[in-house]
């Protein structure tokens, strides 16, 4: 198992933006009352921000990453790394990080690079800033982690448009010798690529007039080639087998119980997913933080998401441990355990 | 059928025990809408009124969380009737 340490790195803040624009999933009339009932009260998501024509991931990350950069009052000519993970790029090339750097003013001697990653990114996003960062001379890095995943959605397929949101986030990042080490626990499945995908538009399947054409896959499930697509109980099976031991053989590793964590933020999948983790790991309600009724599934930006609009005030007043668990499309997840100590966190920014 | 439903039957004799009536009652409880004794064994739930893709899900997480078993996505969508689920549950793949 990938199971290793990063010292030297800490933590120094994290803000979020959402869409201002939001949407009731009492309203989707797609499905029947019945089945909408059922839906809000299982997936436990009420409404979603859903972006615009105009609004693009690194709309949503910038505007968190200025916000960010203005409270910490950092320089951006000291910003040395950019990463930014996401599916939902703002063009197939070139990499959006790079777009970001000049858009955001940051200096040329920045380096840049785009991480294809969804439900595990935030997680898999600190392990390589963190390791750019902990040995390699650079200072300050800035982690932009979101998607707008809502844009390669069809309103026509039940299992994915009324669960999926969108948002952006930034994660500031430096070198810092006295910090704790942060302590990951990543793994892998190819072999469940097709569980999430968007099938056609990629350089296997090249998009054609033919990939527009909306198919019903199931009663309720119609969508375009180009178009994502869920296998729902898939994932969810995936989702029990695989969170559990992941998150306890990190404990294992770092000889940790439980109780030493005060929060454990998972991905934002569904409510009836999170809640059997939750339950599996005998967690207490209370250490394990939600956004999914205000925001639903923001795919790669639901943990940083759940960090800023439901422990804002905590990350900044008090030293916390955390462990942060993502789960999902690749099939890609892991955990992190790692130790902030009042961090900037600005308030959650809605962007118009 | 017959040829998978067989050793099957062989091995409920020595696996753990569930409940045929525990496991009924934990199967009826995700519904709303359903009368009681309305589900038995041998029903083929998909024809409830009120099954839907995501009951999928529910049952899943029932049998997780009573019986410690995480079913197999495709043993749950070739299940026609509530006692195929309850065999799937006893010899888990």
């Amino acid at each position: 198992m990938a199971k290793f340490s990063l010292g030297n790195v800490r933590i120094a803040g994290i803000s979020a933006c959402v869409p201002r624009h939001s949407v009731s999933n009492w309203d989707y009339d797609w499905i029947s009352e019945r089945e909408r009932k059922l839906l809000v009260r299982t997936t436990g998501i009420q409404n979603r921000r859903v972006a615009q024509a105009h609004q693009c991931v690194s709309d949503l990350c910038v505007a968190a990453a200025e916000r960010l950069l203005t409270e910490l009052a950092w320089d951006k000519s000291e910003i040395e790394v950019l990463i930014l993970v996401s599916q939902t790029p703002d063009h197939l090339m070139p990499a959006t990080s790079i777009m970001v750097q000049d858009r955001m003013g940051l200096p040329k001697s920045c380096m840049a690079l785009d991480i294809n990653l969804g439900c595990s990114a935030y997680v898999y996003g600190l392990s390589v800033i963190s390791g750019l960062l902990g040995n390699s001379g650079l200072k300050k890095g800035l982690l932009l982690v979101g998607d707008v995943i809502t844009k390669t959605l069809s309103l026509q397929d039940k299992s994915t448009s009324p669960i999926f949101a969108d948002a952006g986030s930034a994660t500031a990042l430096e070198f810092a010798p006295d910090a704790p080490p942060i302590h990951f626990n990543l793994q892998s499945n190819g072999a469940g690529a097709e569980a999430i995908m968007v099938k056609e538009g990629g350089m296997r399947n090249p998009i054609t007039y033919k990939s527009l054409e909306v198919i019903e896959h199931a009663p309720g499930i119609c969508r375009a080639g180009n178009q994502m697509g869920m296998d729902g109980l898939q994932v969810f099976n995936f989702a029990l087998r695989e969170v559990k031991p992941n998150v306890e053989a990190l404990l294992a590793y770092i000889q940790k119980e439980k109780t030493d964590f005060d929060y454990f933020v998972f991905h934002q999948a569904n409510l009836l997913l999170n809640e059997s983790i939750r339950r599996k790991l005998k967690l207490p309600k209370e250490k394990v933080p939600y956004a999914l009724a205000e925001f639903g599934n923001t795919s790669a930006a639901t943990i940083p998401l759940v960090m800023v609009s439901r422990l804002g005030e905590v990350l900044q007043s008090r030293p916390l441990s955390l462990i942060l668990s993502g789960f999902g499309v690749g099939l890609s997840w892991g955990s992190v355990a790692l130790s902030v100590d009042k961090i900037i966190c600005p308030p959650l920014i809605e962007l118009e | 059928m017959d040829s998978t439903t067989k050793p099957q039957r062989k091995l409920v004799e020595t696996m753990a025990h569930i409940d045929e009536q525990s496991f009924l009652q934990n199967f009826t409880e995700l519904f709303e809408e359903v009368k009681e004794g309305e589900i038995q064994m041998a029903t083929p739930f998909r024809q409830l009124g009120e099954w839907s893709s995501m009951h999928a899900l529910m049952v899943i997480a029932m049998i997780d969380q009573e019986y410690h078993v995480t079913l197999d996505a495709n043993i749950l969508r070739q299940a026609q009737t509530v006692h195929d689920i309850y065999l799937a549950t006893l010899q888990p793949s």
